[in-house]
């Protein structure tokens, strides 16, 4: 038996990409659909999704309802259903095993249009942020009612693999913590 | 004076709470019976949240999804393991099911659990209070905890022991909504 040994975190974050979380319905865009993450086709819920449905390559994104012309902090499903609201989709990724994440963001750039656009990511040539610059930007994300951050390894490839292991690897979610309720018997 | 236990006053203002959100009828029983059945089940457990529902095997993206899996809605400030029909009604809750076979919260339930529990001469009025109040908000601000906010002050505004006051709880929310209505 080995005793554990922790891993320290870099001294800077410059090996990440810091994208932010929203906190509504993951989905795949591709080949005339939209699925949910669990693999759910949802394509008839809305009779205008407002972007191409058939990308070239699979997106995902986070699926969400439109507010004052900007995608809300949540999605809003009966609202998207009966037209209350438009949909918003922000893309965090193609799912393109593969290429690295630079080139995936690249990809995505040119193939997000209409109410489908990018989430909001950090510059990959940038190699002077410090954890105190990560923490501002989980702060505003805290303020704008996210759900946290996405931290990507730079030069990561997209993983299909449902082993958490290797995900967590690559990916990592600083969540913002839910506000906690003293009461909790109705 | 008519007393009665929170779980079904709590089922019935979610049940309205839900069709001011935009849920259609069916759904609104759904929702209203699956959050009491949430907050039941965090009573007993210490305020842990109950295990989700076994969505049964992924389903392959780009396959038929005959046998739906659950998708979570989040219906004041919590996630409910939900099954959709294939316009994206909900159909039925999951909260508390360890398998697709154990007992879901459904019209049906929703019907038997709930408003069953309710005096009939109360429901009325009752359900037509709540419908007050909750108009005088926005469908987007009632997407977040302030549902829960709003019970909490009418459970200890007119609270009976452990049990509510009835007669007190209509008149609290007929005070509520003209407060509101006025300040507007």
């Amino acid at each position: 038996m080995r005793p554990s040994v922790p891993k320290m975190l870099p001294a800077g974050p410059d090996d990440f990409l810091v994208q932010a979380k929203y906190d509504g319905w993951n989905t795949v865009v591709f080949e005339g659909h939209v699925w949910t993450r669990r693999g759910n086709d949802i394509t008839s819920w809305c009779h205008d999704w407002g972007f191409d449905l058939a990308p070239q390559s699979p997106v995902n994104g986070e699926l969400l309802a439109e507010a004052d012309g900007e995608p809300g902090e949540r999605t809003d499903i009966p609202g998207i259903r009966t037209g209350r609201c438009l949909p918003r989709v922000v893309a965090f990724d193609l799912m393109l095993e593969g290429p690295p994440i630079e080139e995936r963001l690249a990809s995505l750039l040119e193939l997000t249009c209409g109410r489908m656009e990018p989430a909001p990511t950090t510059d990959p040539e940038q190699t002077d942020a410090t954890w105190k610059d990560i923490n501002l930007l989980y702060e505003e994300a805290r303020a704008r009612g996210h759900e946290g951050l996405l931290l990507k390894r730079k030069r990561s490839p997209y993983h299909t693999s449902r082993e958490t292991s290797i995900v967590t690897a690559d990916w990592l979610k600083l969540r913002v913590p839910a506000q906690l309720s003293t009461e909790t018997s109705p | 004076m008519a007393t009665l236990n929170r779980f079904p006053l709590f089922g019935l203002w979610n049940r309205v709470a839900a069709g001011k959100c935009g849920y259609e009828e069916d759904e609104t029983r759904c929702i209203g019976h699956g959050v009491a059945v949430l907050y039941a089940i965090r009573a007993q457990g210490g305020g842990r949240k109950p295990k989700k529902a076994k969505s049964g095997q992924s389903i392959p993206v780009g396959e038929s999804t005959a046998a739906m899996a659950t998708e979570d809605v989040r219906f004041g400030g919590d996630d409910l393991p939900c099954e959709h029909d294939e316009d994206g009604r909900v159909t039925r809750c999951l909260v508390g099911c360890q398998s697709p076979k154990d007992a879901a919260q459904t019209p049906a339930s929703y019907d038997a659990g709930v408003e069953a529990k309710i005096p009939p001469e109360i429901l009325g009025p009752l359900a037509d209070a709540m419908e007050q109040l909750l108009s005088t908000y926005k469908p987007a601000e009632l997407q977040g905890s302030l549902i829960y906010a709003i019970y909490d002050d009418w459970k200890i505004a007119c609270k009976a022991g452990r049990r509510v006051d009835l007669d007190k709880l209509v008149l609290w929310l007929q005070d509520r909504t003209e407060t509101r209505r006025s300040a507007d």
